[in-house]
């Protein structure tokens, strides 16, 4: 089991990780989701070996590791550059670690070509990296990581490099070798599909915070706050004021009145008096309802393999994105209903 | 009609081609040929035995002492390529400038600088005399190898920090970091992976110092001492010592071929390009933090500091201080301060060794400098112009404008003063043949800065002016010419410092009565007396200052620097 308690870091003076507290239990897949300059290469650095935290502590099945220098850690790093050596076969790429070992030569052939087959790259054996494409070459990384049979696995945004084809089928094959493999491992990436498909569990970074872990159906479905909606590429927050008539609660916004059911509540939505709220779906309105309603001037409708992605505009001049069932022509007035499950309530952030 | 008269105009613009080509055959090609012919008809007739001991021994002292020189070189430069492509230091800037200046300064400057600091009267020489009372000097390295390896060390470490420490700092990180998280410890990290990656690199620029120190001529003739001679020196030795002109040509022969096997080498490795390198404008380079790397820093810059900064600084100072006495003179000397060896330019006394008054010297310098910059300035305009044109043959041509950089300075002298010492082109008696010589040596770099700019010019300027009535004349002078003054001022202060320093080929050819400041250098340098060594030591400085005060110009004005070759 791998901890990283309050690790710090700064970078040229500014704090890059700020108090750090995450568990990576075994057999485990932990995805990092963090956009660029967030910090999330330098934590797996630090988890790595090849950079010292400025305080707090890592540690595997409960001791510290700060003091193991990086070559005996058996962590395995995949970067997204693929850091091939350039200069060696595909084989004797894979074989690296082993090697290092000292690994009886026998079972280093056998063991790369049973690594090799895994990625599905055993006929490349002998053929020169640099004459391989891309996600070859990843491939290939990915092999090597998995030959040495490391304690962990870390990947640093190893498919960012690649196109979306390529990615697909990476993400499928490493999913299997992580389920497979039975070994922890830590995802780093800004791409969420990528982590939902691959993470048991997922942590934000943001700013050099986690700011929330969960499934990813827990965090996707209740984000914790504001910021990690946003992060989370949601849109239409609304400010809203709870008021209660006849025993009912209603969240009061300048276009109208909203109703909201949640499974598990939200502390803002119950003890907040002044709140933010993420409308994250809508349908066409067909009801009688005077609650949970939006009436807009369609600004744009784009066709996606999801629905139409729809721009509208209210008279109060908000501004609201919905993905809807129909088309409609620029300009034309619409009025959608929002269900009262699909709305989030978070606390209003001060910036 | 209209067919031959276009085929015509078509044929006039290879006339650009016209003057270099002439130039490059008079100067170049010609020389080489009789150097050629004269060996041949040499080997035809008897060889004696001593001849071929002769050669080979010196044959065998040329690989011997650039293998060494080559060697110190590496052991010393790799841990500074190292410490400049890991470390973010303070003056990063200066330490940079440090170690390319040597690559600027002549040979006869280096020589005379290395002699200032650990000469038989240099500065270290008589502060351990005078301190130990010793009657002998207790270092004795000038004249020994031990001179040539440091002077040629304090000239090529530039070329590996430069080389190795650039390619060194642009390489990704990730495939060591890769390698120490399989498994590698830091030593197996650089074994197995960093200096593989390295290789290509490190090799080119292995081949290119040991082409530089095989073919060094200044520094060992005026530090290495009389037994000690390379091709080069002998090549000097046996045609203006002995006036053996056959031997010499024989020697030269020898001399080109490991020449042009060694760039050979050179050209075929520098070609591959590193195989990973870093993505954007990362920055592999921290600051020094633990005790450790301090120490290794510090270190490091200490050694750079020793070997580049003191000679220099040991060259300034002695030639301002009298510490021993005049030739003729015994007993008590007046130690301290003086300006007299800079006075004593200027006057033509008996026991001077010129015709003429020593600053004289200083004068031919800048004359025959400003010559030949000027003429390798116009030469290399018109190669430019015509690289513009395209096909195979300007390709050609191109390759061929830069054969004067692996041909050997003494080579040259040697082939000039064969082919032109005899009626009716009796050219090697005139001093207008020093500012050929070294504009020919100049161009390649000159050519190499031009022509970049010239094809800079956006075609859209070009034609717009021709558009608004522009003739083609008015369109070179007007447009093309003030579009690359800049590179055009960067190419002529460039050859001009060439020039100034050029030593090797200006041994062959300069007149007794015309010296010019590295010919004085050499002259007083193998004169006996403390006046004479300070002369010497002067002259150097002066040397050092019109160089430096190129560099600044170029630097100053934020011209644009000099293309790799």
């Amino acid at each position: 089991m791998l901890e990283i308690i309050n690790v710090s870091k700064q970078y040229d003076g500014k704090p890059l990780l700020g108090q750090i507290n995450l568990v990576v239990v075994h057999g485990e897949t932990l995805a990092l989701l963090g956009a660029s300059g967030s910090g999330k290469s330098t934590l797996l650095r630090i988890i790595a070996g090849l950079e010292k935290p400025e305080s707090g502590d890592v540690r595997w099945d409960g001791k510290s590791i700060l003091d193991i220098p990086v070559h005996r850690r058996k962590f395995g790093l995949v970067f997204q550059d693929y850091a091939l050596f350039s200069h060696l076969t595909v084989e004797q790429n894979v074989a690296f670690g082993l090697s290092m070992q000292k690994v009886d030569p026998v079972r280093i052939h056998e063991i790369t070509h049973k690594a090799l087959e895994k990625v599905k790259m055993k006929s490349f054996a002998q053929r020169d990296v640099m004459d391989l494409s891309g996600g070859e070459q990843q491939r290939v990384a990915l092999a090597r990581t998995l030959a040495s049979n490391p304690r962990l696995f870390m990947f640093d945004e190893p498919l960012a490099a690649l196109d979306r084809n390529l990615r697909q089928g990476l993400v499928a094959d490493l999913r299997d070798i992580l389920l497979d493999a039975g070994t922890p491992a830590i995802y780093v990436t800004h791409d969420q599909e990528e982590a939902f498909t691959l993470a048991d569990r997922l942590a934000l970074l943001v700013d050099g915070k986690i700011i929330q872990t969960g499934t990813p159906q827990q965090v996707f479905q209740n984000p914790s706050s504001e910021k990690a909606a946003r992060f989370l590429g949601l849109s239409n927050f609304i400010d809203a004021k709870k008021i209660i008539i006849d025993n009912r609660t209603y969240f009061r916004t300048i276009t109208g009145d909203f109703i909201v059911h949640r499974d598990n509540p939200s502390p803002a939505m119950l003890y907040e008096a002044e709140v933010k709220l993420c409308l994250r779906k809508a349908e066409i309105y067909t009801g009688e309802y005077a609650e949970n309603v939006i009436t807009g001037i369609v600004k744009d409708s784009v066709f996606t393999e999801d629905g139409f992605r729809t721009a509208l505009a209210t008279t109060e001049g908000l501004f609201f994105r919905f993905l809807l069932s129909n088309s409609f022509q620029v300009g034309d007035q619409v009025k959608l209903f929002i269900p009262p499950d699909q709305i989030n309530i978070f606390s209003v952030e001060t910036p | 009609m209209s067919f031959f008269k276009l085929r015509w105009v078509d044929g006039r613009r290879y006339l650009v081609w016209a003057i270099p080509l002439i130039f490059l055959l008079l100067f170049f090609f010609y020389p080489l040929g009789v150097v050629f012919s004269t060996s041949l008809e040499r080997f035809t007739g008897e060889i004696p035995i001593s001849l071929w001991r002769n050669i080979s021994s010196t044959t065998f002292f040329t690989f011997k002492q650039a293998i060494y020189s080559t060697l110190v070189t590496l052991i010393i430069g790799l841990p500074v390529a190292y410490i400049f492509s890991h470390y973010r230091l303070p003056g990063i800037q200066l330490v940079r400038i440090l170690v390319n200046l040597p690559f600027i300064l002549p040979t006869v400057v280096v020589a005379a600088a290395f002699n200032a600091l650990v000469g038989q009267r240099g500065l270290l020489n008589l502060a351990l005399q005078g301190l130990f009372q010793l009657d002998q000097p207790p270092i004795q390295w000038v004249g020994s190898l031990t001179a040539i390896i440091l002077a040629h060390v304090f000239y090529n470490l530039g070329i590996i920090v430069r080389l190795v420490g650039g390619a060194w700092a642009s390489l990704s990180p990730n495939p060591g970091q890769t390698a120490r998280t399989l498994g590698a410890s830091p030593l197996q990290e650089f074994r197995l992976v960093t200096f593989p990656l390295l290789k290509p690199v490190f090799y080119s620029a292995l081949v290119l110092v040991f082409l530089y120190d095989f073919t060094s001529f200044g520094v060992v003739l005026l530090l290495g001492g009389l037994g000690n001679a390379t091709l080069e020196v002998e090549i000097y030795k046996q045609a203006v010592n002995m006036f053996n002109l056959p031997v010499a040509s024989i020697l030269t022969l020898l001399q080109m071929f490991f020449t042009i096997i060694l760039t050979w080498l050179y050209r075929k490795l520098s070609g591959r390009p590193l195989p990973i390198l870093l993505t954007g404008n990362e920055d592999r380079r921290t600051e020094p933090k633990t005790v450790i790397e301090r120490v290794i820093v510090v270190a490091g810059m200490f050694i750079l500091f020793i070997l580049i900064v003191a000679p220099i600084i040991a060259l300034v100072a002695r030639s301002f201080l009298m510490l021993e006495a005049d030739r003729g003179f015994r007993g008590a000397v007046q130690t301290g301060l003086t300006l007299r060896y800079y006075i004593a330019l200027f006057n033509d006394t008996q026991k001077s060794i010129f015709y003429v008054s020593p600053i004289r010297a200083v004068i031919n310098s800048l004359l025959v400098a400003g010559t030949a910059a000027s003429i390798s300035c116009v030469i290399g305009l018109f190669t430019a112009y015509g690289l513009r044109m395209k096909g195979r043959i300007i390709r050609w041509l191109d390759q061929m404008f830069l054969l004067p950089l692996g041909a050997s300075a003494v080579t040259l002298g040697l082939g000039l003063l064969l082919a032109y010492s005899r009626p009716p082109l009796l050219w090697s008696s005139s001093w207008l043949i020093l500012p050929a010589v070294h504009a020919l040596a100049a161009l390649p770099f000159v050519i190499r800065s031009l022509q970049p700019a010239l094809s800079a010019i956006p075609t859209q300027v070009i034609d717009s002016a021709a558009v608004l009535g522009a003739s083609p004349v008015n369109l070179i002078f007007r447009v093309e010419l003030p579009f690359v003054s800049k590179a055009l001022m960067t190419s002529f202060i460039f050859a001009f410092t060439i020039s100034l320093g050029e030593f090797g080929a200006t041994a062959f050819l300069t007149r007794p009565d015309f010296p010019t400041i590295p010919v004085a250098i050499f002259r007083y340098l193998s004169q006996p007396g403390g006046l004479n060594y300070g002369q010497a030591l002067a002259m150097a400085v002066i040397l050092l200052f019109i160089c430096g005060a190129g560099i600044w110009l170029i630097e100053r004005f934020r011209l644009p620097g000099l293309q790799k070759l």
